[in-house]
């Protein structure tokens, strides 16, 4: 369903409200929110992926023209490497688990939560991915 | 049964996407190999023939393995559990002017022997049955305790599931013909039912 113009000029109009945290603590907390994995700083913006996003995205746009085409598959390319460093990061709190003999029950508690925080920034990557598939499909 | 055959010499991976295939996300013991194997029977069965097919596919790949990894997390820790259980069950009652450790350190040593010593085990049963309790109690309790962790992980593969069957949209957005065959053979390639001919 496709959100109303009223809705996007509320959402625009909440979203201008928005601060941010607030408290002493809460800022000093998300300020540190990017070191913790590093998934909150756009992969776009990560010179270490800048040549394999410019060579995903050259594949993904050979044989057709036109900066819109250029645009949509550096979108794509971006999202998909995302996904791809989530998922790399997924396996390496799995290592802690998966096939550990030496695992405790708390063990699974705790990679339970590890993995909701990347579920978040996996969710994300695959609409973004999904969105700019069929924007480069309509190309 | 309908098995996809792969061979490996007719697959040619693009060589732009060389370096990005060149990670799978492997955990503990898993085998590049396996993964590999299932890989190949995908692409076997999608024939990709554009760029962003060949991703798909890696995508669909890579769910496919987090699925199966998932599930036999849920196996282990249903394992792990039902062992935490039989060794509170056995332990026997410590004086209380014995530290408490020792009784869950017998515990254990008893829950070890349940778990995987096949002649020790009837009589691990025989203690169990003479405190009132048979193999579908300790499931039970083993379940009820497990629950919470094992839901979050039935949540994580409904969640994959969902994002395999968007990768196979995907894929028939860009070819039709490939996510039909996909869509065919799927049991075959999800379950790992597949051969392989290397020539």
């Amino acid at each position: 369903m496709k959100t109303s113009e009223r809705k996007v000029i509320s959402n625009r109009k909440n979203a201008q409200k928005s601060t941010g945290p607030r408290s002493e603590l809460g800022r000093l907390r998300s300020r540190r929110n990017a070191l913790r994995h590093g998934l909150a700083i756009a992969i776009g913006s990560d010179p270490s992926f800048s040549e394999d996003i410019e060579s995903l995205a050259t594949t993904l746009a050979s044989g057709r023209a036109g900066q819109i085409v250029q645009e949509f598959a550096r979108q794509v390319a971006e999202a998909h490497l995302d996904l791809v460093r989530i998922r790399q990061l997924r396996a390496e709190r799995l290592v802690a688990v998966v096939g550990n003999p030496d695992v405790k029950l708390e063990d699974y508690s705790e990679l339970n939560n590890n993995l909701a925080q990347l579920e978040r920034y996996e969710s994300r990557a695959f609409s973004r991915r999904k969105r700019a598939l069929l924007a480069l499909s309509k190309q | 049964m309908v098995r996809a055959v792969v061979r490996r010499s007719a697959i040619t991976v693009p060589p732009a996407l060389v370096p990005l295939f060149n990670q799978p996300p492997l955990v503990g013991e898993e085998k590049r190999e396996d993964y590999e194997k299932l890989f190949l029977a995908i692409v076997a069965t999608i024939k990709p023939s554009d760029t962003v097919v060949w991703l798909l596919a890696r995508d669909f790949a890579d769910l496919t393995w987090e699925i199966a990894r998932e599930k036999r997390l849920k196996t282990q820790l249903i394992k792990l559990t039902e062992f935490d259980v039989v060794s509170k069950l056995v332990s026997p009652i410590t004086p209380t002017f014995l530290p408490p450790d020792m009784s869950i350190g017998m515990g254990k040593k008893l829950a070890k022997q349940w778990a995987g010593d096949p002649k020790a085990r009837q009589s691990v049963i025989n203690k169990l049955a003479d405190k009132g309790y048979d193999a579908s109690d300790i499931s039970t309790l083993a379940m009820n305790r497990a629950a919470p962790e094992i839901e979050v992980i039935d949540r994580r593969i409904g969640t994959y599931e969902l994002r395999r069957i968007a990768a196979m949209k995907a894929i028939e957005q860009y070819s039709e013909a490939s996510a039909r065959r996909l869509a065919a053979a799927s049991t075959d390639v999800i379950e790992g039912e597949f051969t392989e001919a290397v020539e």
